[in-house]
């Protein structure tokens, strides 16, 4: 909520709440500081004076500085004047409350803070979910298991059962071919039809058998590859936990 | 960057940029002239400013500038002689790092 009216501020209102702020420094001192952005926002120019707002930060900090400043305290032991920007250790929870926009000032920190967080409780909060979850994720794994299990058992069964059909018509196709040339003299007709018979079961077994190999070097890795996706995307920490 | 700039190099670095001009410069020129050198915030100034000022090092004169009074920094004597000490203290200091970084 701070940090949006800040942004909304306009030079007037910094400059009267700038004031505010330095009310407990000495007067003289207090113009001096005044004076200073007055004539700040004047060089800038009435287009540069949000830029000059933003870069300025609150007028909170704005003030903090300038009474650091006073008391000599803005040496090296709390501050630095870093190629980031200016950063105070004492300043920088306020800030990171007061101005979210601002990533020059507290960027680091929060980078820090992410880390630690990710570090900690984010690991032990996933612990826990595991352990919670195990009593409903272990019958759940297996039923996947045991799905996956039977699809691979149907497609080998649908492919043997097929080679086996495929064999047979062949054999009988064969068998077929041989009594139609045995018969062809004997009984022409019947002969001639046994041949092409024969033939016909042939050619369906040979495509009956192509469709096996497809089955098994195309469809059963496929099928395989897709269940390993599924598996490694349903239960990424499953495997290693339990 | 991701070196740090202290104080003291800070003051040095002011003391240069104001006395680039004879005739004195003003807060806001200042603080765009060390901003080219260094990303310090803009809210950083004025109290090194104000401090240097007290030290005796800058001295303030206000002038009309577009019908409203100016205020502007001079490198005074003493400012001078800081800042010739800052350079000499500097040219060592800067020295020993890349003699050390060349291998020398």
């Amino acid at each position: 909520m701070k940090g949006v009216w800040v942004k909304e501020m306009n030079r007037t209102e910094f400059m009267q709440k700038l004031s505010e702020l330095l009310n407990d420094i000495p007067e003289s001192e207090k113009q001096e500081a005044l004076n200073f952005y007055n004539d700040y926002f004047d060089e800038a120019g009435v287009e540069k004076e949000p830029a000059v707002i933003e870069e300025l930060g609150s007028p909170e900090k704005v003030a903090r500085i300038i009474i650091d400043g006073l008391s000599g305290k803005e040496d090296d032991s709390n501050m630095e004047y870093s190629e980031r920007g200016y950063s105070d250790r004492r300043f920088i929870s306020r800030e990171e409350l007061s101005r979210r926009t601002d990533t020059k000032y507290n960027r680091g920190s929060k980078e820090e803070r992410r880390g630690k967080k990710t570090d900690g409780t984010n690991v032990l909060l996933i612990v826990i979910l595991c352990l919670l979850l195990l009593p409903i994720g272990a019958p759940l794994a297996i039923a996947a298991l045991a799905v996956i299990f039977a699809v691979f058992v149907t497609i080998l069964a649908l492919a043997f059962g097929l080679g086996i059909t495929g064999v047979a018509i062949f054999v009988t196709g064969i068998i077929l071919v041989c009594v139609g040339f045995v018969k062809l003299f004997a009984a022409p007709l019947a002969a001639m039809c046994l041949l092409g018979g024969g033939f016909l079961l042939v050619g369906l077994s040979i495509l009956g058998l192509l469709l096996v190999l497809f089955i098994i070097t195309v469809v059963f890795p496929a099928v395989a590859k897709g269940c390993a996706w599924l598996f490694r995307k349903m239960f990424p920490k499953r495997r290693t936990v339990s | 960057m991701v070196f740090n700039t202290g104080a003291a190099l800070l003051d040095a670095i002011v003391l240069a940029v104001v006395s680039k001009e004879p005739e004195g410069t003003y807060g806001y020129k200042i603080t765009q002239d060390v901003r080219e050198v260094i990303n310090i915030s803009e809210s950083t100034l004025y109290p090194v400013l104000r401090r240097l000022q007290k030290d005796g090092c800058l001295i303030v004169y206000d002038q009309e500038c577009g019908g409203r009074n100016r205020r502007y920094y001079k490198v005074t004597e003493k400012g001078s002689v800081q800042l010739n000490l800052y350079k000499t203290e500097w040219k060592a200091y800067s020295n020993k790092i890349s003699g050390i970084f060349s291998g020398r």
